[in-house]
């Protein structure tokens, strides 16, 4: 017994050691979830309130109040120019046409307090939280395009989900051809991410626009995302490896733009419908 | 005693703050993305038994990784800094009857410097296998690993040389 004891004091250390590195672990594994909240908000006031005030040192030497004023413009402007291109009532039939289609997007104006580039996972933090309105799964756009989605939100500030992020991904279309892909970035370098799901036989060209499909309920239709960079010739799978050169500068995103999308509800009911449908199949 | 106490926290903090507000900015190509904040853990003095250092470690890069938004992945390689650094030590030293301390001015800077850049490297190693975490491109992990401890070490070095002077190296732990 006494021996037992003995041996077990002596690996002590090793025996925590194991304890503290599968907590650790578990904090990896329960935060990186794209849906996982874990156990520490990554919004939470502390950090947020930190990065504000440096952000506002910062923004103090440029011109502060004219970027406000401009940005609220902005978020006008682009609410303005989403609605318009909304397919024209008149050419629907009449039950349809009753929808108010009328501002489906709304955008509302923000500051970036803190981004980071240099993970494999990157997150932004934003100073617009639930008291502005701002709620999970919200799209947010860049001056030059696609930027996340929120992901986490707290009184004052919210948590985006970069693009540059191994788990986000955009619905895109090639504005062209209309053919439909799926971006992801997979790093290193921030400005180039990879287009998938686009069968071998489509030869793109190089400078080709990019822009979103529209499909999700992030983004609305014909943001554009990018140009093709190269086309990578590989035999092994079906579908082509396309590189795509960001419009986005992430490392200088200092205002952003959430969307709102107001048929968001009706849309999400529509998939969980889908979703269950096809499980009953099964 | 309380000299010893305040200088420990102040390189705490001191790491901590260019860690968040400087370092982790640099981004060159993916390559380079050095940190500083484990060399706390690295150079604490080693009067102190194992399973309190394991602790401060796991707090100590829990708030760093907070403000990184890289959570779990900091703790996992800086206690693990923390466990393996006096086996590291062990293997280094010849003499074991050496001064609880850890700075330039009692080993000099030949051993400090060969001393942080293995256990930057392995920081670093590890810190990047478990952030990428993905097996088939770990030739740009030990190379991101590589670049991103050299340009750590030389930080370090010119933080120290700018901030701190000869007789207060001499004192203090850095």
């Amino acid at each position: 017994m006494g021996n037992i004891i003995k041996i077990l004091l002596r690996i002590f250390p090793f025996l925590f050691f194991i304890f503290l590195e599968i907590i650790a672990l578990f904090i990896l594994f329960k935060n990186n979830g794209y849906h996982n909240a874990g156990f520490v908000n990554r919004s939470n006031y502390i950090v947020g309130n930190l990065y504000d005030n440096i952000t506002s040192t910062k923004n103090y030497f440029g011109l502060r109040n004219v970027n406000d004023s401009l940005a609220k413009e902005n978020a006008k402007l682009l609410q303005e120019l989403f609605n318009y291109s909304r397919p024209n009532p008149s050419n629907v039939k009449e039950p349809v046409s009753k929808i108010d289609i009328k501002n489906t997007y709304l955008l509302t104006e923000a500051k970036v307090v803190s981004n980071t580039i240099s993970n494999s996972r990157n997150y932004l933090i934003i100073n617009k939280g639930s008291l502005h309105g701002v709620k999970v799964d919200m799209g947010v756009i860049g001056p030059k395009g696609p930027v996340g989605v929120v992901i986490q939100v707290s009184k004052n500030y919210a948590c985006i989900m970069s693009f540059l992020n191994k788990d986000a991904n955009i619905s895109v279309r090639v504005k062209s051809s209309r053919q439909i892909g799926v971006l992801k970035w997979q790093g290193p370098d921030i400005r180039i991410a990879s287009l998938e799901d686009i069968p071998k036989h489509v030869k793109l060209k190089k400078g080709e626009i990019i822009e979103t499909s529209g499909f999700s309920t992030f983004y609305p239709e014909g943001i554009v995302v990018g140009k093709v960079l190269n086309q990578v010739e590989d035999n092994e799978s079906n579908f082509a490896e396309i590189n795509v050169n960001l419009n986005t500068d992430f490392s200088k995103l200092e205002y952003v733009y959430i969307i709102k999308n107001n048929q968001y509800k009706e849309l999400k009911q529509m998939e969980q419908f889908i979703d269950t449908a096809m499980q009953t199949i099964k | 005693m309380k000299n010893k106490i305040s200088s420990i926290l102040f390189t705490a903090f001191f790491l901590f703050l260019t860690q968040i507000l400087f370092v982790n900015n640099i981004n060159f190509f993916g390559l380079l993305n050095p940190k500083l904040f484990p060399i706390f853990i690295i150079l604490y003095p080693r009067s102190i038994p194992n399973i309190y250092l394991l602790i401060i470690a796991f707090l100590y890069a829990f708030v760093i990784d907070a403000f990184s938004f890289t959570l779990g992945v900091g703790i996992f390689a800086t206690v693990l800094i923390a466990f393996i650094k006096p086996y590291i030590l062990k293997f280094m030293q010849s003499r074991m009857d050496e001064e609880a301390t850890l700075s330039i001015a009692l080993q000099g800077k030949n051993f400090i410097a060969r001393y942080l850049f293995i256990t930057l490297f392995i920081f670093h190693l590890v810190y990047f296998f478990t952030e990428i975490g993905q097996f088939y491109n770990i030739f740009y992990i030990i190379i991101k690993a590589l670049f991103s401890s050299m340009l750590a070490l030389s930080l370090y070095f010119i933080f120290v040389f700018m901030f701190v002077s000869q007789s207060q190296r001499r004192e203090v732990k850095l």
